[in-house]
């Protein structure tokens, strides 16, 4: 179980929209490519690889604090990120309305 | 001059579109292309899940999808535990791929919005959810769709 006070973003799988826990809209992750993490070249950060195609940098959530990230994002809203459904400061939340 | 890679696709193959309605593909027919008619068959593999609390004194809901969040707090009771469903919708029960003219047998080509279901992302809850594109191989008659789970099973980027 998550503590409810650890900061966390909202994630819907299905639009693939990244929230905030307020569920403000921070981007959708509709990356046109079929890109494997795996496959990206590395950087000499563990948290950044980077990506032939835009010549973009795609940086780990995962490895981030989510206070940093959102910060991040709203700084550039064209950052390009990885998101595992597994990692913790993630809530899978998929929204019918 | 080289497109804007968000035009293309990381082979920079030929981009195949989707209609999913009678409307878009008989325009699209009509535009030359031909309409190659699947019909839509969700697959079991694809699958979410989710749960139901209610206020016990509103009666308001909360819908849940992620175990690690527990029951929606102490004034909710779950009146549907965990329950596995289908989480994809479309505008029709057939749509259709829509192929050029010019296409030759043999080429690779790039669908942008897969008809077939396959799983593209699962999560160590059970969830599995669609994979949106994919390449595909056209034999004259059909799309021979190239799916490989190794390199099509994967995080969300974006």
């Amino acid at each position: 179980m998550i503590n409810k006070n650890t900061p966390y973003m909202i994630f819907n799988p299905i639009t693939k929209q990244l929230l905030t826990r307020e569920r403000e809209l921070l981007k959708k992750l509709d990356c046109p490519f079929s890109i494997n993490w795996d496959s990206l070249k590395t950087t000499d950060s563990a948290k950044i690889r980077l990506c032939d195609l835009c010549n973009k940098q795609i940086i780990d959530s995962s490895s981030i604090s989510t206070e940093a990230l959102i910060e991040k994002i709203k700084l550039n809203p064209d950052i390009c990120l990885k998101v595992d459904l597994e990692q913790t400061n993630i809530r899978v939340e998929i929204d019918h309305a | 001059m080289r497109k804007h890679p968000l035009e293309t696709n990381s082979h920079n193959l030929r981009i195949i579109k989707t209609a999913r309605d009678k409307k878009s593909i008989n325009l699209a027919a009509q535009s030359g292309f031909f309409p190659l008619v699947k019909i839509i068959k969700p697959s079991e593999k694809i699958c979410s899940k989710f749960a139901i609390s209610q206020n016990k004194e509103t009666g308001e809901i909360k819908a849940l999808n992620d175990f690690r969040f527990g029951s929606g707090g102490k004034d909710y009771e779950t009146i549907i535990d965990y329950t596995s469903y289908y989480p994809y919708s479309f505008p029709s029960p057939y749509a259709a791929y829509l192929i050029p003219k010019d296409i030759e047998i043999g080429e690779h080509v790039f669908l942008e919005d897969l008809i077939e279901d396959f799983v593209g992302a699962s999560w160590n809850q059970g969830d599995k959810y669609r994979l949106e594109s994919c390449e595909a191989i056209w034999n004259g008659e059909d799309l021979e769709i190239q799916y490989n789970p190794e390199l099509n099973i994967r995080d969300f980027i974006g």
